[in-house]
C-alpha cells in the first residue's frame, strides 16, 4: 500500500515539476511593428498648415449680375423645359428593336380646352298642328315593353283580284281646312328665372349668358284605378283642341265647391313632404320681379279655399293680415300673391284626394325677405 | 350603417303627419321666382276711322315702354285668341289665362280735329278684375307719344305700386366728330331717345347738364369765353344767363337743391376748390367747404338737409356728406379705388356714384351711410349716373376703348339688371335725367 502512494506521488511530483520546468505554458510574444518617425519644430508645423488653409476670396459686389427676375425665372425655366436632355446614342444590338417604332411625341402639344356651350339648347315647343299627340307614359313605374318584331296581329292580304262596282260614287270633294288659329307658344311660355342677381360687375368673365331652363315639375301621376274613358275620340285638329284645353283649364279655376260637408273626406293629417310640395308649387308662380321695394318690405297672410280637385277658388282668395308697409304696398304684395296662387293652382295642386278636409282651407304666409333688393 | 340610418329617419319624418291640425293648412312662403311679367296690350280701340293708326301706335308705345324696364313682357298679338273689339264689353278673362297674360291693358282713342282721347283700363287677368279704375288723357295729336307715356306710367304704378318715369325727358351732352376734336352741344330728347332737340351750339365746349326740380330749366358749365362759367338755361325758350362769374375763379359743378331757387357749386379760387352755395339770382354766395383739398361734384338730399361731395383731403378721391349749410364732412366710402360724381336718390335711401378700380370703372350704389356697396357696371368708362324721377333706373355714359372710341348714353336698374343702350343719333354724354313731368 504504501509502495502504490509513494509511486504515485512520485508520478505526480515529476510531471508537474516536468510541466514547470518545461516551458510547456511558455508563448512567444509578437514582434511590434515599428514606424519611423521624425521630429519636427513648431515652426515647420505652423508652415505645413498654412499652406492647406482656403484661400480667401473677395467678392465685388457691383460687378455680380443682378439676380433673375421673376419673369426671367419664368423663361429659364421655360427654356430648360424646352431644350431636351441630349442623350448619347447607345447602339446596341441586344435593344430591343420595338423601341426605334416608338412614336415620336416631341411634336405633340396640349389641346387646348374644348369648348363648352354653356347654353342650355332650349326645348322647341311642338307646333300645335304639328301632328297628332303622342302620349309617352314617363312614370317610373311604367316598364318599356319589347318592340314586337313580329306584328302581333296578322296582315290581311290585299286582294289582287279588285272587285268593281256597279255603283258609281263620286269624287269627294277636298274637305275645306279648318281655320288655324296660330298661337305663339314661345310668347305665352313664361321665361326662365332666376332668385339670384348678378350684376355686370359682379359677372365674371365668360359667364354664361343664359339662364338654364329649369327642369319641368313631375306631373301627379294619373289615377290608374279609375281612368276616365275619353269622351271624344282625339281630333285631328289639335290646334282647336289645344285651345279648347287651355280654356277649359282657364275657366275651371273659378268653379265652385260642390261638396257637401259631411262628404268631405278628412283623412290623417297632411304630411311634411305634402304640405312641402305645396310650398314649392306656390313658390315658383310667385313673382316678384314687379314688386316695388316698398311692396317687398310687406309680409302677406292669404287665405284661401281649394276645390277638391286642388284648384283654387279665386272668389275664396282673401287677405288675412300684412305686417309692414302702407296700404298701397300691402294691395301690391296681395296682387302678386294672389297671382301666385291662382296662376300656378290652374291645373290643380297635387294634393292628397283622401286628406281633403286637411287642406280645403289653407292660409298662405308670403314672406319677402330673401326676395328684396339687397 | 350610420348613412342609412340618417336616410331612414329623413324619409320617417317626411311621411310623419304634421302635428295635429287646427283649422285652415298653414304655409309659409320665403322664396319666389324673379321675371319679367308677362302682359298683353292689344292695339287700341279707334273710335273713329281716323284714330285708327295712332291706336295702334299708342298700344306700341306703351308695350316699349314697360319692356324697357326689364319688369314686363310683352305677349305678341300673334298669340291672342281673342282681342278687344270693344273697350265697353266684358274682357274673356279665361282666353288671357290660356296665353299666360298675367295682365291685360285695353284701351280705346277717338280723334276729333287736333284733339286726342285716350281712354284705358288695366286688368288683372288671373284674377278677374280691374286693376284701379280706367282713366282718361286728352290732349292734341301732336302729343300722342307723351300720352302714350302717361298711360304707361300709369299701368306701371298700378303693377308695381311704384310711380313711373316715362313721361320724363334727358339733357345731355351731344358729340360730334372724331375723339381729339370733339364738338359738343347740349341737347334733350325724351326719356327713350325720341324726339331729340339741340338746346345749343357746338361752337363750345359745355359740361353737366343738370335739371332743375320743375324740369324746366337746366344748369351747366360752358367754356364759352374760354373759361369754365355755370349757365342757366330756359328749356322752353332755350335762353340763357351767366349764372356765377367771378374774375380771377373758376365755377363747374353745379347742381340745383331740392327747392329749385338754391344752386350748389364748385369754385377754384387761387388754386384751390371748394363748395359754394348761393340762390339762383346769384345773392347770398356761401362758402361750404374750406379745406385745401378739391371739394367738387355737390349733390343734395331730396330732403336738402345734406350734401354729398367727392374730395380728395384724405389724399384720395373719397365721398363724404355733410349739413347742407355746411360743416364737419363724414367720409362715407371705404372700399379700395377712387370714388366720385356722387348722386343722392330721389327716394333718399342710396347714393348712386363712379368707382374707379384696378383700371377699370364702375357705376355703383350704397347707403348714405356707406354701407352696403354694390356695383352694378364696369367697362373700359363708365360715369356720371343719374337717377329716374322714381329712383329705380340709373343712367350714365358708357365710353368705348381706342382713338375710334364713343360715348353712349346707358342705364341700368338699381338690381344691377337689364342694361340698356339708349339710341342717339350722335355720340352722347354726361345725362340728367329730368322729373315726372
Amino acid at each position: 500500500m504504501k509502495l502504490g502512494t509513494y509511486i504515485s506521488g512520485g508520478v505526480h511530483v515529476g510531471f508537474i515539476g516536468w510541466l514547470l520546468i518545461g516551458d510547456i505554458f511558455r508563448s512567444e510574444a509578437p514582434e511590434p511593428e515599428v514606424t519611423d518617425i521624425s521630429v519636427i519644430s513648431a515652426t515647420e508645423f505652423d508652415a505645413m498648415f498654412a499652406s492647406s488653409a482656403a484661400p480667401e476670396i473677395e467678392i465685388d459686389l457691383a460687378q455680380m449680375p443682378a439676380p433673375p427676375t421673376e419673369d426671367e425665372l419664368e423663361k429659364l425655366v421655360e427654356l430648360s423645359q424646352d431644350i431636351a436632355p441630349e442623350l448619347s446614342q447607345v447602339s446596341d444590338p441586344d435593344l430591343p428593336q420595338e423601341r426605334e417604332s416608338m412614336p415620336d411625341v416631341t411634336g405633340l402639344q396640349l389641346l387646348p380646352d374644348a369648348e363648352v356651350s354653356l347654353e342650355v339648347p332650349t326645348m322647341a315647343m311642338p307646333s300645335l298642328d304639328a301632328g297628332p299627340d303622342i302620349q309617352i307614359d314617363n312614370s317610373p313605374d311604367s316598364n318599356p315593353r319589347e318592340a314586337p318584331r313580329i306584328a302581333p296581329i296578322p296582315v290581311i292580304r290585299p286582294q289582287l283580284d279588285a272587285a268593281v262596282s256597279d255603283t258609281v260614287t263620286e269624287a269627294a270633294a277636298e274637305a275645306e281646312a279648318p281655320e288655324v288659329v296660330e298661337v305663339d307658344e314661345q310668347d305665352a311660355a313664361p321665361e326662365e328665372a332666376t332668385t339670384e342677381i348678378v350684376t355686370e360687375a359682379e359677372k365674371p368673365a365668360g359667364a354664361p349668358t343664359s339662364v338654364p331652363i329649369p327642369k319641368l315639375r313631375p306631373q301627379p301621376k294619373p289615377d290608374l284605378a279609375a281612368p276616365e274613358p275619353s269622351p271624344e275620340p282625339p281630333s285631328l285638329d289639335t290646334t282647336a283642341s289645344a285651345l279648347a284645353d287651355a280654356l277649359a283649364e282657364a275657366q275651371s279655376v273659378d268653379e265652385a265647391p260642390s261638396v257637401q260637408e259631411s262628404e268631405i273626406p278628412v283623412g290623417p293629417p297632411m304630411t311634411f313632404a305634402e304640405t312641402e310640395a305645396l310650398r314649392v308649387a306656390v313658390s315658383s308662380c310667385w313673382n316678384t320681379g314687379s314688386l316695388s321695394s316698398a311692396a317687398l318690405r310687406v309680409t302677406v297672410v292669404v287665405g284661401v279655399q281649394m276645390a277638391e280637385t286642388g284648384k283654387p277658388i279665386s272668389s275664396t282668395i282673401r287677405l288675412v293680415s300684412s305686417m309692414g308697409g302702407d296700404s298701397d304696398a300691402i294691395t301690391q304684395a296681395y296682387e302678386a300673391a294672389r297671382r301666385a296662387i291662382l296662376r300656378c293652382g290652374a291645373k290643380g295642386y297635387d294634393l292628397p284626394q283622401d286628406k281633403f278636409g286637411q287642406w280645403r282651407d289653407i292660409e298662405m304666409t308670403f314672406n319677402p325677405e330673401k326676395m328684396r333688393i339687397k | 350603417m350610420t348613412r342609412l340610418f340618417a336616410i331612414i329617419l329623413a324619409v320617417l319624418a317626411l311621411a310623419v303627419p304634421v302635428s295635429a291640425q287646427q283649422g285652415p293648412l298653414r304655409i309659409e312662403i320665403t322664396e319666389g321666382v324673379i321675371e319679367p311679367l308677362p302682359f298683353a296690350a292689344p292695339s287700341f280701340v279707334a273710335v273713329n276711322a281716323d284714330a285708327q293708326e295712332v291706336g295702334a301706335d299708342i298700344a306700341s308705345v306703351v308695350a316699349a315702354d314697360l319692356v324697357s324696364t326689364g319688369l314686363f313682357r310683352q305677349i305678341q298679338d300673334s298669340a291672342f285668341i281673342s282681342g278687344i273689339t270693344s273697350f265697353s264689353s266684358p274682357v274673356e278673362f279665361a282666353d288671357w289665362k290660356a296665353i299666360n297674360a298675367q295682365a291685360l291693358i285695353s284701351g280705346q282713342v277717338s280723334t276729333d280735329g287736333n284733339r286726342l282721347v285716350i281712354q284705358f283700363r288695366v286688368y288683372d287677368v288671373f284674377a278677374g278684375q280691374e286693376l284701379g279704375n280706367g282713366l282718361q288723357f286728352a290732349g292734341t295729336t301732336d302729343g300722342w307719344r307723351r300720352m302714350a307715356h302717361k298711360v304707361a306710367d300709369a299701368v306701371y304704378s298700378r303693377i308695381t305700386g311704384e310711380t313711373g318715369y316715362f313721361d320724363s325727358r334727358i339733357v345731355f351732352v351731344s358729340e360730334r366728330g372724331n375723339k381729339g376734336d370733339r364738338q359738343k352741344g347740349l341737347a334733350i330728347m325724351d326719356y327713350d331717345g325720341a324726339n331729340v332737340q339741340l338746346l345749343t351750339d357746338d361752337s363750345s365746349i359745355v359740361l353737366a347738364p343738370r335739371f332743375s326740380p320743375t324740369g324746366d330749366r337746366v344748369l351747366y358749365t360752358s367754356y364759352e369765353t374760354g373759361f369754365p362759367r355755370i349757365y342757366l338755361l330756359d328749356v322752353g325758350s332755350a335762353s340763357r344767363r351767366v349764372l356765377e362769374q367771378q374774375p380771377g375763379s373758376i365755377s363747374f359743378a353745379p347742381r340745383f337743391g331740392p327747392d329749385g331757387n338754391t344752386v350748389v357749386y364748385s369754385l377754384a379760387t387761387g388754386g384751390n376748390t371748394d363748395l359754394y352755395r348761393m340762390n339762383l339770382n346769384g345773392t347770398g354766395q356761401v362758402r361750404l367747404t374750406s379745406s385745401p383739398a378739391i371739394d367738387t361734384a355737390p349733390s343734395f338730399s331730396p330732403d336738402g338737409s345734406q350734401i354729398v361731395f367727392e374730395s380728395d383731403r384724405s389724399g384720395s378721391q373719397q365721398l363724404y356728406v355733410m349739413p347742407a349749410t355746411g360743416g364737419q364732412a363724414k367720409r362715407i366710402s371705404f372700399g379700395a379705388g377712387r370714388y366720385g360724381t356722387p348722386v343722392w336718390s330721389p327716394r333718399g335711401d342710396l347714393i348712386a356714384f363712379t368707382k374707379q378700380h384696378k383700371g377699370r370703372f364702375h357705376i355703383g350704389v350704397m347707403r348714405t351711410d356707406g354701407s352696403e356697396e354694390r356695383l352694378l357696371t364696369a367697362s373700359f368708362l363708365d360715369e356720371g349716373p343719374s337717377w329716374s324721377p322714381n329712383g329705380r333706373v340709373i343712367m350714365f355714359t358708357r365710353e368705348t376703348q381706342g382713338s375710334a372710341g364713343s360715348a353712349s348714353l346707358y342705364s341700368v336698374d338699381i338690381t344691377g339688371r337689364n342694361l340698356q343702350r339708349i339710341r342717339t343719333p350722335y355720340g352722347a354724354s354726361d345725362p340728367a335725367w329730368s322729373p315726372l313731368q
